[in-house]
């Protein structure tokens, strides 16, 4: 999609990624902190399991998100982290947003 | 809501559970117990070894609800300059409580000390109690910390044996405890993980 008027193209540089809620809230979570695991997202962000994991996995795809897993108390254990790429690009997606919807004031 | 806001909620809902209020009501049940028969020195170690089991009751009994999450370094270092002022609370809270407890056997113990000594515990575990609330950011820890200061104004009043403020106050907080953590089971179950 491409935006023909100028003070909206911003509109052209939201990162898709993050810009889907599950996504950004997730994103949102990891970055105040240094890591967490699968429950604690689950929990923190009101997504059930299935669409968290969907939606961390796009993160880890997109490079977003380290994935770490391993075992404790003989229960498996997912931990995930922001990459600097991902805290960049939740930095950005912050930049843009905030830019596109400053030009929108009504 | 700012990312210090959104840390900060985070912070405050890994101590929601009910679990802290437990483990703390139970170590004053066995505090004053021990007061009560005379075994303080023995029961002294029951809180210290709850405070020992914590990590593993929380991980065992929490984690699968609600998760684990390793907080910022900045965070981490709040945690434990907190938690190592209430541990110093407690070395001086026993070293007050013994030093006038030899002036008293002395007769050295001015009167008016006398008179209110019995809720010094009380008071120094409400100034614990507002610590605790200030670097956990729960409000309702200064709640605690009104029940601990009228427990201490309660034994002062009434001439009553520090030890029952402790059982009072602990019972407060188990009871407190439970029905968080009957809320907080109700409403996160164990989550299915792959």
């Amino acid at each position: 999609m491409g935006a023909k008027n100028a003070p909206l193209a911003a509109i052209d540089d939201i990162d898709r990624t993050i810009h889907e809620p599950a996504r950004l809230i997730l994103m949102a979570l990891l970055s105040v902190v240094d890591e967490a695991d699968f429950v604690y997202l689950v929990r923190r962000s009101g997504l059930s399991a299935g669409n968290a994991g969907t939606h961390l996995k796009r993160l880890a795809d997109a490079g977003y998100l380290t994935v770490t897993k391993t075992f404790v108390d003989n229960r498996p254990q997912t931990m995930y982290a922001t990459t600097e790429a991902g805290r960049e690009a939740l930095n950005a997606y912050h930049g843009t947003m905030t830019a596109l919807l400053g030009s929108l004031k009504l | 809501m700012s990312p210090r806001d959104l840390e900060q909620h985070a912070y405050r809902s890994e101590y929601a559970s009910g679990l802290l209020e437990t483990f703390v009501g139970v170590g004053l049940l066995i505090l004053g117990v021990g007061w009560l028969t005379g075994y303080l020195p023995i029961a002294s170690v029951g809180p210290a070894l709850l405070a020992m089991l914590w990590p593993a009751v929380r991980n065992r009994f929490l984690g699968p609800r609600m998760g684990r999450v390793k907080f910022r370094a900045e965070r981490r270092r709040r945690e434990r300059t907190g938690f190592i002022a209430l541990v110093l609370l407690g070395f001086v809270t026993f070293g007050l409580a013994t030093a006038v407890f030899l002036l008293q056997i002395r007769g050295s113990a001015p009167l008016q000390l006398g008179d209110v000594i019995g809720g010094l515990p009380g008071t120094l575990l409400a100034i614990g109690a507002v610590l605790a609330a200030l670097m956990f950011g729960l409000p309702r820890i200064f709640g605690y910390a009104a029940l601990f200061f009228l427990g201490a104004v309660c034994t002062v009043v009434f001439d009553l044996d520090p030890g029952w403020s402790l059982i009072g106050t602990g019972a407060v907080l188990v009871a407190a405890g439970g029905v968080l953590l009957a809320v907080f089971v109700r409403n996160q179950p164990v989550v299915p993980v792959d």
